[in-house]
């Protein structure tokens, strides 16, 4: 279970996961719908995997963890920010 | 220069250890459903290659209105919202009369009354329930719906199994893309296989040749893979949540791209058939199902939904008003106008079922598949390789390959085997058909756990897969009857090109059974001449 | 039918294409001569030509959207992997 302890596990694998969920479903509400009023479901769905895999080859391969480690935390605030928001304002 | 060049390496390092993990821990999942996703590419065809059935375009050749009429008059009124027709694998139309509902599981659903017409419009049979629980026991899909199902959710409940799937597209996405990433001599190397000594091809080299010509379709396969997996598993869901305030009918409605005010005015609906021969003159083909909204009401309309054509890569959805027969649109595949969400979405279909241009691009998309399988297989066996010193152990990973990768395919053969004999027998197909799967992998399992050469254990399941798909064609021709001349004559593309794809298949096995035996014997040899050689040199 | 047929002759095109780089392959070459004595089928070609032909592998793809053909596009695509890989994989593990 030594993994466990390992820092770059928690940024790649949970934290990168939870990450990506938040930013598909808060894109739900700022993606422009576009006309046909389905773009803001549709493009969330379809780029989640490449969202996910984009930060998780970033968290994992990255030198610079604190950076990296930054970035999911700015992520993580701004797009719960935005969901928070949608639910009560 | 030093630091860069030692973060270089530990950064392949990182990466090589990325590729192996995502393979060795999902590998023989990830091999499961691959190998079943190269089988899906024909589900059609297996569809109709185990009812020895052909299409008769009965949506074209019969009186559809007349039908929908006569139904609509015993028919309650609340299943009239809607009505789904298509051609099933026995010769048969399939007109669903339903209405929307919660099924027992929560998720929306259809619900209403099932009927099955003959070619000369006579009622073979009606059921009334669930749209899905309706599918899940219909018989005549009973060998593909079992062979899609472990495709896409491995026979694991709903959503467990479509998350897993997920999952595993995900490592495949990992597992191509750190390929590529760490393979610095991609292209010098993509056309060159090293032999060893023994005369077989070097494990490493066949990986990596066939996974460097396989990148770009693995990658874009897992990625849509897994984006059906996850969108149906909660994507969908969540979005209802966030944009509808959890009001999934409201999105069903919006990505359907409904008329948002039906009257529900009676008034009669012009003759169906004028629009049905219309859309087919449109397409100049046959449509896949027809769905009619509100038949005998003032907001009455059909669509006719046709596969790719002419060069088209994305369904085609012609829409009817159908109180007067005028056509209206060819409606996106979400929406009610065309969008970036709508034709990004009508190019991972074609992309990920290769469905786009009948068998040809069928044929295409095996053999990708059969690549994608062949890049799991030599890598999950390079790791055996190297990590099993010992030729004498007992090789757990080497067995399990074994158990798996030749495993598999027998077992899927088996419930094949399943299906045509419990028909024959007149049982329930559909219960059949997963029991000799699960038989299968026990006798599978515990012949893997008995024998301990794996070589022996290796060519007596490869036998078993030769002599299988050797039986099927045969049992196929003695429960339907229906040979390969009758075959040609009603031009039965589909029920052929199975049959001759597992004598294919059958042939296959039999000759790597002779060539790994004639190996055998040649390695034999030479150990004897190696051995006389040190003799004369002592 | 007729846009399938229309692809045909591109996909044949690619297959001969990449028989040649096969053939011309360096690396390839280097190993079959430490194997085989003879060869038969070798092309020597300079590594500038190999990279021509290994671009006009793309040059298919203007026909193929000039004719809205785009299954074609998806065809051709999907069959050059599966020919470069079988051209790569079939001899060695064959013969």
């Amino acid at each position: 279970m030594l993994f466990l302890k390992n820092r770059r596990f928690w940024l790649s694998g949970p934290a990168t996961l939870i990450v990506s969920l938040l930013i598909m479903l808060a894109m739900a509400v700022w993606f422009p719908a576009g006309a046909g009023n389905v773009n803001n479901i549709m493009m969330p769905l379809v780029l989640f995997p490449l969202i996910w895999a984009i930060l998780f080859f970033y968290t994992y391969l990255t030198t610079n963890m604190r950076r990296a480690q930054w970035l999911l935390a700015a992520l993580f605030v701004s797009n719960s920010l935005i969901l928070t928001f949608q639910f009560l304002g | 220069m030093n630091e860069n060049a030692s973060t270089i390496r530990s950064k392949a390092k990182a990466l090589l250890s990325l590729h192996s993990w995502s393979g060795i821990i999902l590998g023989m999942l990830l091999y499961a459903v691959i190998f079943t996703g190269t089988v899906a590419v024909v589900a059609d065809e297996i569809g109709e290659w185990s009812n020895s059935n052909y299409h008769q375009d009965l949506l074209l050749t019969t009186d559809v209105n007349d039908t929908v009429n006569r139904l609509v008059a015993r028919t309650p009124k609340e299943y009239q919202e809607e009505i789904s027709a298509y051609e099933n694998d026995r010769q048969q139309l399939v007109y669903f009369f339903h209405t929307h509902r919660q099924n027992p599981s929560g998720v929306m659903d259809e619900f209403g009354i099932q009927y099955l017409i003959n070619a000369k419009g006579e009622i073979i049979s009606q059921q009334e329930g669930f749209g899905s629980d309706i599918y899940a026991q219909d018989d005549s899909y009973a060998l593909s719906r079992f062979l899609v199902a472990i495709h896409t959710e491995l026979h694991i409940p709903s959503p467990w199994g479509l998350i897993l799937t997920g999952i595993l597209g995900l490592a495949m996405l990992i597992a191509s893309v750190s390929g590529f990433m760490m393979h610095r001599h991609l292209f010098t190397d993509m056309f060159s296989i090293r032999t060893q000594r023994n005369g077989k091809s070097l494990k490493r080299d066949s990986h990596t040749v066939a996974g460097t010509w396989s990148i770009p379709f693995a990658i874009l396969l897992a990625f849509t893979g897994s984006f059906f997996s996850f969108a149906t598993a909660f994507g969908l869901p969540a979005m209802a949540v966030v944009a509808f305030g959890g009001d999934q009918e409201a999105m069903n409605h919006t990505l359907v791209g409904e008329q948002q005010h039906k009257s529900d005015a009676p008034m009669a609906s012009a003759n169906l058939n004028g629009m049905i021969s219309d859309s087919a003159l449109r397409q100049s083909s046959v449509p896949a199902f027809l769905s009619i909204s509100h038949f005998g009401t003032e907001s009455a309309s059909l669509l006719a939904f046709y596969m790719p054509n002419k060069g088209k890569v994305g369904f085609e959805q012609l829409v009817y008003d159908a109180t007067n027969g005028d056509f209206v649109e060819y409606k996106p595949l979400v929406g009610t106008v065309p969008s970036a969400g709508s034709a990004i979405l009508s190019l991972i279909y074609p992309i990920h079922f290769g469905t786009f241009a009948g068998l040809f691009s069928k044929l295409i998309w095996i053999s990708l598949g059969v690549a994608a399988c062949y890049v799991t297989i030599t890598g999950l066996q390079l790791y055996a390789h190297r990590h099993e010193k010992s030729e004498t152990s007992w090789r757990w990973f080497s067995r399990m390959c074994v158990w798996g990768f030749v495993g598999l395919p027998l077992c899927s053969l088996s419930s094949a085997l399943g299906f045509f004999v419990s028909g024959n027998m007149s049982l329930n197909q559909t219960m059949w058909t997963q029991l000799s799967f699960v038989i299968a992998a026990i006798v599978i399992s515990a012949l893997t756990l008995s024998i301990k050469n794996i070589t022996r254990l290796k060519m007596l399941l490869l036998a078993g897969n030769g002599v299988l798909c050797l039986i099927l064609p045969f049992l196929r021709f003695t429960s339907s009857g229906i040979g390969w001349l009758q075959a040609i004559q009603h031009n039965m593309v589909a029920m052929m090109f199975i049959d001759m794809v597992l004598l294919f298949c059958s042939a296959w096995c039999f000759y790597s059974l002779y060539t790994s035996a004639q190996f055998k014997h040649k390695s034999v040899l030479v150990e004897n001449q190696t051995l006389n050689r040190e003799e004369v040199a002592e | 039918m007729n846009h399938l047929l229309l692809t045909l002759p591109f996909i044949v095109l690619g297959t001969v294409l990449i028989l040649v780089l096969a053939m011309s392959d360096p690396r390839r070459r280097q190993l079959a001569n430490k194997t085989h004595a003879e060869n038969k089928l070798n092309v020597a070609l300079s590594s500038n030509s190999r990279k021509l032909i290994g671009w006009s592998l793309v040059l298919p793809l203007i026909p193929l959207i000039l004719m809205a053909n785009y299954a074609g596009i998806l065809m051709y695509a999907g069959a050059l992997t599966t020919i470069g890989w079988l051209v790569s994989e079939l001899p060695s593990s064959l013969l």
